[in-house]
């Protein structure tokens, strides 16, 4: 006898098929984006499922997750189906990732806890010979794995004989990552600013995975991020990881050449997968920044690099703006460093801050530009690699202050600036330009459907809606709008409000015919009735555009209720009646887009306008005869005798004319 | 040049009315000189309508035709007598001196005076029950349209249909 799953088990359901066991956590599978539960197959009872819940103001790698649910042969953690679950506790939606449960262990299973360390021919055996051929498949399909670490990566059997990677779809890329899985570049910048990274990145995380084995647990335990990040650009990546560890020659050869800080020079996957194959090659030599000749003393320390530099002055944004304009680190520039033309750039830029209550951070965000360029965007607290910035927003919108400094960064056209540096050095300029110059565009633009909200889904394809009308509802695609708004209708949080700029920036973004239209019917006219009926038209666009059969009662009832401006537009009163129950009609079916054509419907409308204009005139003519009247337009003495002489005439007329037929008549007889 | 056809164009006009009088005159001469005896009764028994012409400032001289009319009813009994006599010159003496021709013509014109002078009374009075009657309906006409349009539709109508409800 097959049960029928209660409402909680539907709610739980994904794609019919997978139950997530809420009751039943995981809590050592869980990661810095999701939490890990017990789900279930519902055609297989037997199977053991894992399902992530990611969590809330994180995004899944939607844009990957096909594709790896589709690699079942490739030795990682797959996808097996994803998509939002109503989420029992609040009522909104959370965004779950299915995938087998692993029973195994992971290779270490908490990144701060210690294990037995590995030895190199195990780690050869187990790591590197399996993993390379999933890297292999992954660079194939340009997928960047960006969550390769000690904790993410699983023996396949108790024999702990072979690995395979972990999943890498539960957050944004690189977000779950240690800073010190991360080269300098990337580890500087905030978690959600990581950008998508590259297969060099994932190739540096996997030298430091191989050397997390071979210490047996975190490489950089007991020193701080900063600390950490201070070492690698000190001593190389390579020493600052490896320190006193006893290596063979021939493994410093993988880690040198992974562990390299420069990406260029970094080991591809090709000279990783020649020297598995057994292949000799030259170990690469750490190349350190070059040393300035005398070193520059800034908040308490003394520094000889750029890099060194760089990395203190962001961290100490208040003094760096004095060692700008002071001309000190022009002069070192110059004079240590034999750098001419970064210090006439810094000069130019301390020469002229620019105005307004920013200029110092403007000042030292574009000296940081010029120092080390190879260093993430950074903006007071905000840094972040330059393809990272759209996710960095999305992620930490809700928070102002943010919000505040990432603006002024836009508008003082940081990210262009950066970009204009970089130029050359291997950054896809052209789409980062766009992307950027779009944001202006769209900033520039305040009304609703345009503004930061749209930027932001605009630049965050996948990124769900953040408007409070909707709650934590997941509402990452434009198919799933409408069904959020009409449970919040249903529980009655539409009440106050129609749309906001979230939904509209999201429409806007999301629905390729309100690209336009959207800000141009939603920007406040002063007519109420003209607002309205835009608000309904986006909803009825959205509604046409996604699925037209679907319908949506209470959302629908909850528009048309909104929509007493727009009748009380019409000058009619049976029109208006008559309007007013086709739409109590179309609201019960719930059919937005009929409820639109409805009050949109210009033959009506345009009868209504001539008609009303034509009882204007007639009204004005009806007063102007009752003023006639009243006047004594018929009583009047010189109306009267005029009439009076035409009447006499006319009686007299009719007299004699009797008068000579009866006389006739009795001259005849 | 245009002058000198103005000056030619308006003797030309005179002339051509004049023209006009003296031809009907012509050809109103046999008709007079064979019913003479009917002119002689017609022109005492017309009197009235003389008098009545001479006083009608009226641009449509409303008052003569009003009268003449009547007035000629009255000579027409006399006219009647007169043709059975086959228009005797005698008998057309013997009726523009007969009291009662004087009284049928005399009183006939009387009535149209009266008809003349109580036509005003009564069509004023008519009228100012019409103008009662009219605009109480053009109220009414109004106050449907503002029914079916809302106040707006009146020219004062500055509150929206919406408070009409």
């Amino acid at each position: 006898m097959s049960e029928q799953p209660n409402d909680q088990e539907n709610d739980l359901l994904l794609g019919g098929r997978y139950r997530v066991h809420l009751e039943d956590p995981l809590p050592k599978d869980d990661n810095a984006t999701a939490a890990a539960f017990v789900a279930s197959d519902r055609r297989d009872p037997k199977r053991r499922l894992k399902a992530l819940v990611c969590k809330p103001g994180l995004i899944p790698r939607l844009d990957i997750i096909p594709q790896l649910s589709r690699l079942t042969r490739l030795p990682m953690v797959n996808p097996l189906d994803a998509g939002p679950v109503i989420w029992p506790e609040t009522g909104g939606r959370r965004f779950v990732v299915l995938f087998d449960h692993m029973t195994d262990e992971a290779l270490i299973p908490t990144l701060d806890e210690s294990c037995a360390p590995l030895r190199e021919d195990q780690i050869f055996h187990r790591v590197i010979k399996p993993i390379v051929p999933a890297l292999k498949e992954l660079s194939a399909r340009s997928i960047k794995h960006r969550a390769i670490r000690a904790d993410n990566v699983f023996y396949t059997d108790e024999a702990r004989n072979s690995a395979v990677l972990g999943e890498c779809v539960s957050g944004p890329p690189g977000m779950a990552q240690p800073v010190v899985y991360e080269p300098v570049d990337i580890a500087m910048a905030n978690p959600a600013g990581r950008g998508q990274g590259t297969l060099a990145d994932d190739l540096y995380a996997f030298g430091v995975l191989i050397v997390a084995l071979l210490t047996g647990g975190d490489p950089a335990a007991g020193m701080s991020d900063e600390d950490l990040i201070d070492a690698k650009i000190r001593l190389g990546s390579y020493t600052a990881l490896v320190r006193d560890l006893q290596l063979s020659l021939r493994m410093i050869e993988p880690l040198r050449g992974l562990l390299c800080d420069d990406p260029a020079e970094r080991w591809t996957l090709d000279e990783l997968e020649l020297w598995a194959g057994g292949r000799q090659l030259s170990p690469k030599q750490t190349n350190l920044a070059t040393k300035a000749s005398r070193a520059l003393p800034f908040a308490g320390n003394e520094y000889l690099t750029r890099p060194a530099l760089s990395l203190a002055m962001g961290n100490r944004w208040g003094d760096a703006a004095t060692l700008v304009t002071s001309g000190e680190l022009a002069s070192w520039l110059r004079r240590s460093l034999g750098d001419e033309d970064g210090a006439n750039a810094i000069q130019a830029l301390s020469a002229n801050p620019g105005q307004g209550p920013n200029s110092a951070d403007r000042l030292v965000s574009n000296a940081l530009i010029v120092l080390e360029p190879k260093h993430p965007l950074r903006y007071r607290g905000l840094s972040a690699r330059i393809d990272g910035l759209a996710t960095l927003l999305a992620v930490n919108y809700a928070d102002d202050t943010f919000r505040a400094a990432f603006v002024e960064m836009l508008r003082a056209k940081l990210p262009q600036i950066y970009l204009q540096s970089v130029a050359g050095k291997g950054v896809e300029q052209a789409p980062l330009m766009k992307t950027y110059d779009m944001f202006i565009y769209f900033m520039d633009r305040p009304q609703a459907g345009n503004g930061l909200e749209r930027a932001l889904y605009e630049a965050n394809r996948g990124w769900p809606c953040q408007s409070p009308l909707i709650g934590d509802d997941y509402v990452c695609e434009l198919d799933d709008l409408l069904p959020a708004l009409e449970r919040a209708a249903r529980r009655g949080a539409l009440s106050e409000r129609a749309i906001d700029r979230h939904i509209a920036g999201f429409c806007a973004a999301r629905a390729k015919p309100l690209a336009d239209r959207a800000p141009s019917l939603l920007t406040p006219s002063g007519n109420v009735a003209k607002e309205r009926l835009g608000l309904l038209a986006v909803y009825a666009e959205v509604h046409r555009v996604t699925n037209i059969a679907r319908r949506f009662p209470a959302l629908t009832a909850w528009l048309a209720a909104m929509m007493t401006p727009v009748f009380d537009g019409f000058h009619n009163r049976k029109t208006r009646d008559a309007m007013v129950q086709e739409v109590d009609k179309v609201g019960g079916q719930g059919d937005i887009s009929t409820l639109y054509h409805v009050l949109d419907n210009s033959e009506t409308r345009h009868e209504d306008e001539t008609g009303f204009e034509d009882a204007q005139a007639e009204y004005r003519q009806l007063q102007a005869t009752i003023e006639w009247l009243a006047a004594g337009g018929l009583s009047a003495p010189d109306y009267v005798q005029a009439k009076s002489r035409q009447a006499a005439t006319l009686v007299s007329a009719t007299i004699a004319g009797l008068t000579v037929v009866t006389l006739s008549l009795l001259f005849v007889t | 040049m245009s002058e000198r056809s103005k000056e030619n164009t308006a003797p030309q006009g005179a002339r051509k009315g004049g023209g006009r009088t003296i031809m009907t005159g012509l050809l109103l001469l046999p008709v007079i000189a064979v019913l003479m005896p009917s002119c002689i009764v017609l022109a005492v028994g017309m009197l009235p309508t003389i008098v009545a012409y001479v006083v009608d400032r009226t641009a449509g001289k409303y008052l003569t035709i009003t009268v003449a009319l009547l007035n000629f009813c009255g000579t027409l009994p006399g006219l009647r007598d007169l043709w059975l006599m086959r228009q005797a010159y005698g008998e057309a003496a013997r009726i523009a001196a007969d009291p009662l021709h004087w009284l049928t013509s005399y009183g006939a014109a009387a009535l149209g005076w009266i008809v003349y002078l109580a036509v005003p009374v009564i069509l004023s009075m008519y009228y100012s029950g019409v103008t009662a009657h009219r605009m109480e309906g053009l109220k009414r006409a109004q106050a449907n349209l503002v029914e079916s349009w809302g106040p707006a539709v009146t020219p004062q109508g500055q509150r929206g249909p919406a408070e009409d409800q």
